[in-house]
Order: C-alpha cells, then structure tokens, then sequence
C-alpha cells in the first residue's frame, strides 16, 4: 500500500553528508588562524612582548581564553544530535582554563594592590578590547551557525547556543590576548569575560529561537 | 513489525538514504511507520498518534544529517521520537484530560484506615504538590471543584496532577520493590 506522506518525504530525498566532528574542528580552526592573522597583521603583536614572554603573561593570558575555546567546542559536538549529552571530561579543558585564571588572581592580589588593579581600568584600550571580542565573536558565530549549528538537532538548543557564543568569543579572545598588554586581572575579568559572557547570553537566546527542532 | 532490537537493517537502509537511495529511504519509512505507532500509542491520546508519527518522520527527514553511521540508528531514532513526544506534551500538557483511575483504592476502602495509612506512607515517595492534591481528593474526599477553587488550579490541572501523582507513586514503589 503507497503512503503518500511516506511518498512525498521519498520525493524530496537529497543526498546528504552526515555530520562529522571532524568538520567542525576544521572549522575552528581555520577561524582562529584567520582571526589571529588578521589581529597580528593589523595591530600586531603586544608591545613588550619579550618582557611579556619572560613573565609568562604571553602564554597565561592566551591559554584561558584557548582552554575555554577548546573544551566548548568539545561539549558543542557532544550536545549536536538527538538523544546527546556533555561528557564529563570535556569539562576540563574549560576548568583548567578557569584554573590559570584563579592562579592568576591568587599570585596578583599578593603582588598588586587593588589601587593599581583598580587603575588598570582605565585604559583607552578597553572599548577596543569589548568590540573586538564582541563583534569578531559575532562574525565567528554567525558563520559556525552556518557551517554547523543550523544542521544540528540537540535536545538542548539553548545551551548550545551559549556555546556557540562562548567558543566564538573566546576564540577571538585568544588571538586578541596577542596584542592586549593588559595583565591585570581584574582587566581581563571586567572587560574580556563582560565581552564573553554578553555574546553567550546572545548565543543561547539566538539558540533558544532558532536551534529547536 | 520490526523491533527496536532487531534493527539492523534500518541502519543499512539508512546509510544508503544518506547517498540518496530512494527505495532504502521508503524502505526504512514504510518499517519504522508500526514501530513508531507503537512507541506513541503507550505515551499519548490515541488521537494524537498519527500526528506524532509524522511529525516524527519529518525530523528523521529534516536532521538525518545528524545520524552517525559508525552507531546503531535504533538510539538514535528513539531519541528523535522522545524529543517529539517531549515537545508535544510542553506544548499541549494544559489541554490533557484524564480520567481518574476507577480502581483507585480510596473508593473502594473509603473508610479503611488501614489503606489511608498506605497511602500516605505512598504519598510521601511523590512531589509534595501531588501529595497535596491527592490527599485532599483521595482521604479528604473533597471533589476536583473544591480542590480547584482552593487551590487555584484548573480543574483539569488537579485531574492531570492526582492520574501524574498516582503514577508517581506507582514507579517509586516499584522501583522500592526492584531494589529491595
């Protein structure tokens, strides 16, 4: 006996690539290379960079916002078919991310004093640091949404959508965090995680609307 | 009817609807049709089924894209159905209606102490709001107006909520006894 819905669905078949993890790192990836050529090539790398390489922050500093980066795009591959959920390892990278930041608070409240840390806010470079991590996160978003969040189907599109959002703006933040010679921590609290924390809020509104299925 | 585990076949056949083969694709939707009534018939309205059914085949069509070749397609499609029959109920849970359980004790032993002791010993295994509710259609006998209007609940909500209590209490128990 012919079904005519079964048929109708049989009419419209198309090929299609099933979705492969693999895509999305490439992805990834490609667009932190981008984004760190572009900020590199544009404004270029910190000033006192050598000072910054002997006190660490040029490493510290990337490494936060890369293990954040890192892990959301784990936990975005586990949340993007039916019936999925986070593994627990793939939370660690974004611990340890949050881990340094905590080293980095502890070892400059005993060095600093929150006058100077309070001073470090200020800086004319501010408003740049937030657009830039804002509105690069958002070009990055809108193109792994393309490339990839449309095609998903989690049972939890809101908190993919947060990802989407965190994995983008952190991306931008790791290359950002090249050129930015601002160390202090309360720096990078106020306006690196505000910038964050605002496009992941983005992300899982967007999410929320637009990856129900 | 194919059963969910003997579904080997469906993962073949879809596989081969990925690269576009239409014959294993209508293969595949003609055999999952019985098993995915089946699923809906035990967890909604008999008048609902269909609508389910299809609903259920559109995401397999939509997002089969998300289905991963290296793993069996019997989870995967049983997550598809459970998210439609999820959103179904978020969507229509204020207009179910159900009919109280005639074989609830309470009617038949309304004056038992005894079986008014089981049950508030089972009520304590459900959400305190059920407990509320039924405890007060059930022991105080009130009926589903009187409960409604002290409450503030709709009168279907208060059915909704002592047929959800009951089975509450039903799947704890049960699962008491399988532990025990």
């Amino acid at each position: 006996m012919i079904d005519p819905f079964i048929e109708k669905l049989v009419g419209d078949l198309k090929p299609k690539k099933p979705l492969a993890n693999r895509m999305l790192w490439m992805h990834c990836t490609g667009c932190l290379v981008m984004i760190a050529a572009l900020i590199l090539g544009l404004i270029g790398l910190r000033g006192d960079y050598i000072n910054a390489m002997q006190t660490g922050a040029m490493f510290w500093k990337p490494s936060i916002f890369f293990f954040i980066w890192f892990g959301s795009i784990l936990m975005i591959t586990d949340l993007s078919r039916p019936g999925s959920s986070i593994k627990k390892q793939h939370i660690i990278p974004v611990l340890l991310g949050f881990l340094i930041l905590l080293w980095q608070i502890t070892s400059q409240i005993s060095e600093y004093s929150f006058q100077a840390m309070i001073q470090s806010l200020n800086a004319k470079s501010a408003i740049t640091c937030i657009l830039i991590i804002f509105v690069g996160g958002a070009m990055v978003m809108s193109m792994t949404w393309k490339f990839w969040l449309s095609k998903t189907a989690s049972d939890r599109p809101m908190l993919l959508g947060f990802l989407a959002g965190l994995s983008s703006s952190t991306l931008v933040a790791t290359a950002y965090a090249l050129n930015c010679d601002k160390d202090s921590v309360l720096y990078i609290f106020v306006y690196y995680i505000f910038s964050i924390l605002t496009l992941s809020l983005v992300g899982s509104i967007l999410g929320k609307k637009f990856l129900r299925w | 009817m194919t059963t969910y585990n003997n579904s080997n076949k469906w993962d073949e056949w879809l596989r081969a609807a990925l690269v576009g083969d239409e014959n294993a694709y209508r293969l595949l939707l003609t055999d999952l049709r019985p098993w995915l009534m089946a699923y809906f018939m035990k967890r909604v309205h008999k008048n609902t089924v269909e609508d389910l059914v299809q609903d259920t085949l559109m995401s397999l069509h939509s997002k089969r894209q998300t289905y991963n070749p290296d793993y069996p397609f019997g989870p995967w499609i049983s997550a598809v159905a459970r998210h439609r029959w999820i959103d179904h109920m978020r969507k229509n849970l204020k207009y179910i209606e159900m009919e109280l359980d005639p074989e609830f004790p309470s009617q038949e032993y309304e004056r038992d102490e005894y079986a008014k002791h089981d049950i508030k010993t089972l009520l304590e295994l459900i959400p305190s709001i059920q407990a509320k509710i039924i405890r007060m259609v059930k022991l105080q006998e009130m009926s589903i107006n009187e409960v409604s209007k002290k409450t503030g609940y709709s009168p279907s909500n208060v059915k909704i909520m002592v047929h959800r209590g009951m089975k509450n209490m039903i799947t704890s128990r049960l699962k008491e006894v399988h532990y025990d």
